[in-house]
């Protein structure tokens, strides 16, 4: 619904910092490790479906702009001395930068064209993190400095677990703010009908160019979030695997809601390690096992878990 | 001699060989419901495509209150004062009734950037609500407030249709085929609402329409598109009457 996000909506979100600030006494580290992992992946994820699930748009450089993210606030750091604070939101809005200007020619493809172009983006971009090794050290990769705030070191996950659950819940309220605004409303109608939105008033191309700019800004902000926990990044990161992964994330869970994005984000993130203790010799048929889940959400929830589980609770209602 | 509330003035609209208007000229004038006859193909919704700025026409001008609209991108027409509806139903299937009307406010929902809280924000968006409801209210769709578009049966995707377009208060409303489909009983109520929207509200009309029963009962004036042309205009006495209109259209033996 739109108007504004209520309270009650909005308040479950200061858990996120304080779980944040209380688990790592508790948890060991690899739990933390996967928590952290997830959170990035979390806005990484909704940032894509900004773009796929509300605007309708099948683009595809997202995991690029999750690189210009990554090395953007590692660099920001290195090279230019830019304290964690300042180099995080300047990658994120590098990102966007960049993607609003891959935003204004893509915007004029449709469909399969534009995930072609933005394909070849992300593609581009991969190449330019391996050849660019004055910056980006190549394929050998970059080691991150360990970013601080106010005098507290992170770079290891318990250090950095409380930071990645804040920025998390931030993110999380301003996507509410924006999907419940005048500018969320856009978007569906964009998706579901460029000349009704056009009839209406909405400017299609403006909304599609913003939604790829905001997107790519969430894409940094990512981007950002993994240089708090990882020490070290390098070009396979951002590859196709990565984008087939949260596209599965966003089909999953639900296109075109946080709360189903969130729930594919964590099946999806923690599936991993529940194969790699359960499957042991099988472990090399994992790319099978999400196939096959992603055709199987498709073919039988096409509008993911979280549109299964509404469906569900209207049937009961009604 | 002052300009005319609505006009095309000689527009012509040519895919590839094909001229679907051929130097194609209407006046509306102010406050009245205009019908917009014709056989299919004739060229009917091609002159609203041009309106919306979804066709840009090889030659010609189509001005609205005195001012040319092939200037303005499609996204400002809605601002100006003209919504329209179409032939084939484009609403946002997956969303509820109340949220596509909430699109047709777009243009006069003003006021707050999308990230920010605060009241200003709140109380532009408890406004639009309200008044999406009234409007709701007013076209018998308020008991469906929150379901979605594409679970409404077709009688009421076309009254959707129609209050997202009315939304942004037009002061010129295009209607594309407003009966087609409809039942009789659906047909009348329709009657009464055209009537009502151009005598009570002073919203022009131009409307599109097979349903003969209906442009004859609410048209202060006809236009007859024939191939693209203009073969007739008039009053509705006078284009019933009008032998090429009988030949081309309504065929030969017609009663309408």
């Amino acid at each position: 619904m739109f108007g504004s996000p209520s309270l009650a909506r909005l308040a479950p979100l200061l858990l996120l910092p304080a779980i944040g600030l209380l688990l790592p006494g508790y948890l060991p580290q690899y739990y933390l490790y996967l928590g952290n992992v997830i959170m990035m992946y979390a806005v990484l994820a909704i940032g894509l479906d900004l773009l796929l699930g509300w605007a309708g748009q099948f683009a595809f450089a997202h995991i690029a702009f999750f690189g210009i993210g990554v090395y953007g606030t590692a660099l920001l750091q290195i090279k230019l001395k830019l304290p964690f604070i300042l180099a995080m939101p300047g990658a994120a809005l590098l990102a966007g930068l960049i993607g609003l200007l891959i935003a204004i020619p893509a915007t004029r493809l449709r469909a399969v064209y534009l995930a072609l172009a933005t394909f070849a983006f992300a593609e581009g971009a991969q190449w330019v993190f391996n050849a660019w090794e004055s910056m980006t050290n190549g394929a050998d990769g970059l080691r991150i400095p360990a970013p601080s705030l106010f005098g507290h070191v992170m770079g290891n996950d318990p250090a950095a677990f409380p930071l990645v659950a804040t920025l998390l819940a931030l993110v999380l309220a301003a996507t509410m703010y924006l999907t419940t605004s005048k500018l969320g409303r856009a978007l569906c109608a964009v998706r579901e009908s460029e000349h009704a939105a056009a009839a209406s008033g909405v400017d299609v191309r403006g909304t599609k160019v913003i939604a790829f700019a905001i997107s790519a800004v969430y894409a940094g902000i990512a981007g950002g979030m993994f240089t708090l926990y990882e020490s070290f990044a390098n070009p396979e990161v951002f590859g196709f695997a990565q984008i087939v992964l949260v596209l599965s994330m966003i089909v999953v869970g639900g296109l075109g809601s946080v709360p189903g994005v969130l729930i594919g984000t964590v099946l999806l993130g923690v599936l991993p390690t529940v194969m790699r203790t359960t499957m042991r010799d099988l472990l090399v048929w994992q790319e099978l096992v999400y196939g096959v889940i992603l055709i199987l959400a498709m073919m039988f929830m096409p509008r993911g878990i979280w549109g299964f589980i509404r469906r569900k609770r209207r049937a009961v209602r009604t | 001699m002052t300009a005319p509330f609505f006009s095309l003035d000689n527009v012509s609209v040519r895919f590839g060989g094909l001229l679907a208007l051929q130097r194609f000229s209407m006046e509306v004038a102010k406050g009245s419901i205009h019908a917009l006859i014709g056989p299919n193909g004739a060229g009917k919704s091609t002159v609203f495509n041009c309106v919306s700025r979804f066709y840009t026409p090889s030659e010609g001008d189509i001005a609205f209150e005195g001012r040319s609209l092939l200037g303005v991108p499609a996204h400002r027409v809605a601002g100006l004062g003209i919504a329209r509806t179409f032939q084939n139903i484009e609403l946002c299937r997956s969303l509820t009734v109340i949220e596509n009307v909430l699109i047709g406010m777009a243009p006069r929902v003003r006021g707050y950037f999308p990230f920010t809280p605060g009241f200003r924000r709140a109380a532009v968006e408890r406004q639009a609500v309200a008044e999406a409801e009234a409007l709701l209210e007013r076209t018998g769709l308020a008991a469906l407030r929150d379901v979605p578009a594409e679970a409404l049966d077709f009688g009421h995707q076309k009254k959707l249709d129609l209050a997202r377009a009315l939304a942004s208060k037009p002061r010129l409303l295009l209607l594309d085929e407003p009966a087609a489909g409809l039942r009789n009983r659906e047909i009348a109520a329709l009657d009464a609402l055209l009537v009502g929207l151009a005598r009570e509200q002073g919203i022009t009309i131009v409307l599109v329409e097979h349903v003969m029963r209906l442009v004859m009962a609410v048209a202060d004036r006809i236009t007859v598109l024939n191939f693209g042309q203009k073969i007739a205009e008039g009053a509705a006495a006078e284009v019933r009457a009008d032998p090429n209109v009988i030949e081309a259209y309504l065929g030969q033996g017609s009663h309408a």
